[in-house]
């Protein structure tokens, strides 16, 4: 099966194509005809990875152009890496097309649905494209699809000013990236002549240190963006206006993950470079802590996952540059499946609720059980309490930092982990226990989503286990690597084969969630029973203060002081006006400068001659310097 | 022989007044004028230097290009503000300045 | 040898016919426009006859560059005239004279590419832009296009002053018009080499519309009569580049000036100048002027890294750029005289009054943005590749960000095309000469991006053959 890899991004092409042409009219017809096309390449996906499990790997590739006499090949490589990534996106993609076409009925009115089945395929496109291909250019123009198409996907509901606006500042903050990613793409270019990943591994120890840790500097900075690390994640929790389908879609399994990807697959670029690696494990350990922390304040349930994503991805990069490739993999894998759960489970009660807003609901338990068992599934393993998944894979995580030595790193990876407890379960509580606060009449949402909820919070349940295994699969690949790399690499330390498990982590680490989780249930579901909260079920402000009154106790509770909580609300002003402000600020001055630059245009043709004669004038004057 | 820098000197300040006439007058006609002088300077400055080369008629030959091409530039100059005459009632170059920023 | 004049005299020959009509029928709107096509259907399958001819008549110089330049200046004449027939029907004048003078401005092109000597080149760029100045103005009752042809003539008029200066210090310092003779005697120290070379720098920067001679080009892409604008920014752009390469590449090589800095500043300031007063922009048409102005920046990156690619980079960029901006100016054209209106609100909903060419468009502003895999993706890429190549790191990086700034005003475009609904959306017919040159630029923008293979190779022909 492995030879007709390269159809799986091509499937998805046939259903874009179907649901284009299918123009502004409204029928559910096509998202039968998405599923099946992708049900296709997930086949073919999983006919690849059979392959690769019995030992195969496929790499095939065409030459597009020569200039030069430098050769600008395409081409697909399915090896260890590519064969499992490529295996759990179609699945999660699938299973997100499935579930939309339950999520999206209520829209179909005012919405073409067509239009978002023709947008999601051409995402699949995109996606399955950069897993599989064979060369950084390649793999650029699949990530810009990407980039496209969510913000096309963000901005589905393009009558929502604040979708608009979201949708054009995810695009552009990402764009930011990709400029630094098409960098690095060129310097390789320039400097090794080759797009071809293997060819680039072969020739990386050879290069020069300096540019090499530029380029893969540059390429981290398109990763930075697309996986939303700091301080380019501002466009994430914006994001949250398109449909939940969609930021499931986004955050879980795919668009962010491209980023983590992206790294895993230069992997041999980077491990020769202890710098970048360094940056890479800084950036993601010091953006898990400070995602973490501001998830705690937020009452928006998809805003509140939209950080914890952030921060998740933080741990992923955080196991990438401390050296372990094996813990970043297996992380995005669990999280995947994991947070496609929350994800979609959280769409299934702002269904239910038609809010997004955590005070709102409540008691959900009794009305929704399916939705709340799989969101408890999926919370257990965000907060990595065994034998859920995420235990599994945020100890070895925290142990890749832990075993590198570096105390700050470890220090952040735990200090995240509790964080990442308490505000998981402080949704979780204030959504499913208690009493109902709003206004609505919530029910359990239709059976097509339900089962997709089903089957997701099965897999979050289960796939920590296949640890054992993927750690040989991964050391496995790693060996894949050229010999001097990999030597290189081992002589400065900046790879870590193997990990020694550590009891006495391990214990902290569940202890210190455990703790977070017992906090939470006291503080949320002590409150519930509060009588004021059930006499004034109406009262959303009353009920807002007395949240808020109650979260102060809880921080004091937990940091034991009002330090805390100063913390936490310094986080986030700084998010919100400096790193957001720094980032709008520099659109904004561009603007401005635009602005002012154009009042030179006067319409008066004198004035543009004596501009003429003032700009040869400069230019002589600067012959004359040199 | 007269030197040729007295020619250079003649045609760099026929050249200064041409830019000078063209980017301050109001009326379109004289900056008309103006693009003619500084056409002009160049055609004495090939002129001057023809004679100091053998094969100098190549320059004289340019000249004569510049003149016709001149003429043309002239003629179209002038059809336009005619016709800029005619629709706005005013050959004041300040009006012209509906498309700006 | 005289053959090789062959097409020029073809197009000359039915740019006569063309005004020859309007003496029996001033009506007829369509015949001149035939006529042309005609004109350059035959002239382009006699190009094509000539493709590896080698050869000179007189000043004249026919080879594998001035072929490849040719062909471009050819295919953006039919295209201009496809769109031109839609456009034009409903003048109250005659319009053999427009087509007349696309043509002889196409003929002023082709020679311009054929020089290697002053006078023909300073005669045929003359050529090119005398028409293009009446053509400005074409429309005789607009008040805007009066205003347009009347800046463009003082702008260029004044630029060709300092073009003949420069090129009068030139002749004085070396004694020859001959290119390639110059470029052996003019390494000399002399500070009037300088005040030369700046002068030419100004003066033919302007047909590019490099910042700060570039204050001409939002005026008159606004003002003019919308197929003029696509040819002006397609061909006149086009020749612009073509001369800076052929006087700076090949006369001035050696010069001992540093222009290849003030090209790289000049470059910096054109892209970045054109991108943020772009984003200001509610006219699409005074849009895409700036949005021309930054291209010719990305064009100049090129002509700064001075590498074989990078020139070749340079003439596939503008190849690439006359192709999307003929076909955006072509769906402009068509929202002009269905009386939509040119403001990016008007665009609302084109998506359900024109389906084809809101596609074309939405495609258009995409490759101009430089997605991959289309051809402004391309260009760019070997533009900033051959700039990091040459150590020009900091002009590859603003040039990369800048094409990041881009995005914005091209996204307006589109969201624009799709998402504002005007009050009332109803399907407006398709005229099928001006649908078939957008569409025919829409597959050219898509081929060269999927395969841009043969035209990156046949231009890097072209610049080998003619750099020193």
């Amino acid at each position: 099966m492995i030879e007709y890899s390269w159809l799986i991004p091509i499937m998805p092409v046939f259903g874009f194509i179907i649901c284009l042409i299918g123009g502004y009219r409204v029928r559910m017809g096509y998202g039968q005809v998405a599923i099946f096309f992708m049900f296709l390449s997930f086949l073919i996906s999983l006919g690849s990875f059979l392959d690769v499990l019995a030992g195969k790997t496929y790499h095939a590739s065409i030459t597009w152009a020569i200039v030069g006499g430098k050769e600008i090949e395409f081409g697909v490589l399915i090896d260890s890496l590519s064969g499992i990534m490529v295996l759990v996106v179609s699945l999660l993609i699938l299973l997100i097309h499935i579930y939309s076409m339950g999520y999206m009925v209520p829209f179909i009115r005012t919405n073409q649905l067509s239009r978002y089945f023709a947008e999601m395929q051409l995402f699949s496109v995109g996606m399955l494209g950069l897993v599989i291909a064979d060369n950084l250019l390649l793999m650029f123009m699949f990530w810009e699809i990407v980039g496209l198409c969510s913000y096309l996907l963000i901005g589905y509901f393009y009558r929502k000013p604040e979708a608009a606006r979201a949708a054009m500042k995810a695009f552009l903050v990402t764009r930011a990236g990709d400029v630094m990613f098409l960098i690095g793409i060129i310097v390789l270019f320039v400097y090794a002549g080759t797009f071809s990943l293997t060819e680039l591994f072969e020739l990386a120890p050879e290069m020069d240190l300096t540019i090499l840790t530029f380029a893969a500097v540059m390429i981290f900075g398109g990763a930075v963006g697309k996986s939303a690390q700091f301080p380019l994640h501002v466009w994430l929790p914006d994001a949250m206006e398109g449909p939940t389908t969609v930021s499931a879609l986004i955050h879980a399994a795919t668009m962010v993950k491209a980023g983590v990807y992206l790294v895993a697959r230069n992997y041999p670029l980077f491990v020769l470079s202890p710098d970048a690696m360094t940056t890479v494990a800084y950036i993601g350990g010091f953006t898990a802590l400070f995602a973490a922390s501001m998830a705690l304040v937020m009452v928006d349930i998809k805003k509140v996952i939209a950080y914890s994503t952030i921060s998740q991805l933080g741990y992923m990069f955080l196991a990438l540059g401390a050296g372990s490739i094996f813990a970043g993999m297996f992380h995005l894998m669990n999280h995947a499946f994991f947070k496609a759960l929350l994800f979609l489970a959280a769409g299934s009660v702002i269904n239910a609720c038609m809010t997004n807003d955590i005070r709102e609901m409540g008691g959900l338990r009794k009305v929704m059980p399916v939705t709340a068992l799989t969101m408890l599934a999926g919370s257990l393993a965000l907060s990595g309490i065994p034998p859920f998944s995420g235990f599994f894979s945020k100890d070895e995580v925290i142990l890749s930092a832990f075993q590198r030595g570096d105390m700050v790193l470890t220090f952040f990876g735990i200090a995240a982990a509790a964080l990442t407890a308490f505000y998981t379960f402080r949704v979780w509580f204030m959504a499913f226990v208690g009493d109902y606060r709003g206004r609505e009449h919530p029910k359990e949402n239709p059976k097509i989503m339900t089962s997709v909820l089903t089957i997701l919070a099965i897999f979050a349940t289960i796939t920590g286990f296949i640890k054992w295994w993927f750690e040989g699969y991964m050391h496995h690949f790693i060996e894949t690597y050229p010999h001097e790399v990999l030597e290189r690499a081992e002589h400065i330390g900046t790879i870590q084969p193997h990990l020694i498990p550590n009891e006495g982590l391990m214990v902290a680490t569940v202890v210190i969630a455990a703790t977070s989780i017992t906090i939470a249930y006291l503080g949320y579901v002590k409150k519930v029973f509060d009588p004021a909260s059930i006499r004034n079920p109406l009262r959303p402000i009353h009920a807002m203060l007395y949240d808020k009154y109650y979260m102060d106790y809880l921080f004091e509770e937990i940091f034991g002081g009002r330090i805390g909580l100063y913390w936490a609300r310094a986080t986030g002003w700084i998010d919100k006006y400096i790193v957001d402000g720094i980032v709008d600020g520099i659109g904004k001055t561009t603007m401005y400068a635009g602005g002012g630059l154009r009042r030179i245009q006067t319409g008066n043709i004198q004035i543009y001659l004596s501009i003429v004669v003032v700009g040869l004038i400069a230019i002589l004057l600067y012959f004359e310097v040199v | 022989m007269i030197p040729v820098s007295l020619f250079v000197i003649l045609s760099a300040a026929l050249f200064a007044t041409g830019i000078f006439g063209v980017s301050t007058k109001r009326n379109p006609i004289v900056m008309l004028m103006g693009i003619e002088v500084m056409l002009n300077s160049a055609n004495i400055n090939f002129i001057a230097f023809s004679r100091y080369y053998a094969d100098g008629y190549i320059a004289q030959i340019f000249a004569m290009f510049i003149i016709v091409v001149a003429a043309a530039e002239a003629a179209i100059g002038l059809a336009i503000i005619v016709r800029l005459f005619r629709n706005f009632g005013t050959v004041n170059i300040d009006v012209f300045s509906r498309l700006r920023w | 040898m005289i053959e090789i004049v062959f097409p020029e005299a073809v197009i000359s020959l039915f740019a006569f016919l063309a005004v020859f009509t309007t003496v029996f029928s001033k009506e007829d709107k369509d015949m001149p426009a035939y006529l042309s096509l005609a004109g350059i259907i035959l002239a382009l399958i006699y190009l094509w006859t000539l493709k590896d001819v080698s050869s000179q008549f007189f000043t004249f110089v026919f080879d594998y560059y001035a072929w490849v330049m040719k062909l471009i200046f050819l295919s953006v004449a039919f295209l201009v005239v496809l769109i031109s027939m839609n456009y034009l029907r409903d003048y109250d004048d005659s319009v053999g004279e427009f087509y007349a003078l696309i043509l002889i401005a196409t003929v002023g092109m082709m020679v311009v590419v054929s020089a290697r000597e002053l006078i023909t080149l300073y005669v045929a760029f003359e050529t090119a832009s005398l028409s293009s100045y009446a053509l400005a103005a074409y429309f005789r009752k607009d008040k805007m296009s009066n205003e347009a042809g009347f800046k463009y003539l003082f702008f260029g008029a004044f630029s060709s002053g300092l073009i003949l200066y420069g090129l009068s210090l030139i002749y004085g310092l070396t004694g020859t018009t001959e290119l390639t003779a110059i470029s052996k005697i003019l390494s000399i120290d002399n500070p009037l080499v300088f005040l030369a070379l700046g002068m030419l720098i100004a003066g033919f920067g302007y047909k590019i519309s490099a910042v700060p001679f570039h204050q001409w080009t939002p005026d008159v892409y606004q003002g003019a009569p919308t197929s003029v604008t696509a040819f002006l920014s397609a061909g006149s752009k086009a020749m612009g580049l073509a001369i800076f390469i052929q006087v700076f590449v090949i006369g001035l090589y050696s010069a001992n000036v540093d222009w290849k800095m003030v090209i790289a500043f000049v470059a910096i300031l054109t892209m970045t100048l054109g991108n943020i007063v772009a984003l200001w922009q509610q006219n699409v048409k005074r849009m895409l002027a700036y949005s021309s102005i930054a291209h010719a920046g990305y064009a100049m990156i090129g002509l700064a890294a001075l590498s074989p690619l990078g020139v070749a980079a340079s003439l596939f960029h503008i190849l690439t750029h006359a192709l999307m901006k003929a076909g955006a100016f072509g769906v402009l054209a068509f929202t002009a005289f269905k009386g939509i209106g040119e403001t990016v609100e008007d665009l609302g909903g084109l998506w359900k009054k024109a389906p084809i060419l809101a596609l074309a468009m939405t495609i258009f502003m995409f490759s101009l943005a430089g997605f991959p895999p289309l051809g402004g993706f391309w260009s760019k890429y070997w533009l900033f590749t051959s700039a990091v190549g040459s150590g020009l790191w900091l002009l590859a990086l603003i040039g990369v960000i800048n094409s990041v700034i881009s995005v914005f005003y091209y996204a307006r475009v589109i969201r624009a095309i799709y998402v504002i609904e005007p009050p009332k959306a109803v399907r407006i017919g398709q005229p099928v000469e001006l649908t078939l040159a957008v569409v025919v630029c829409l597959i050219g923008v898509l081929v060269i991006g999927f395969y841009p293979q043969p035209f990156i190779e046949a231009l890097l022909n072209a610049v080998n053959l003619i750099l020193p």
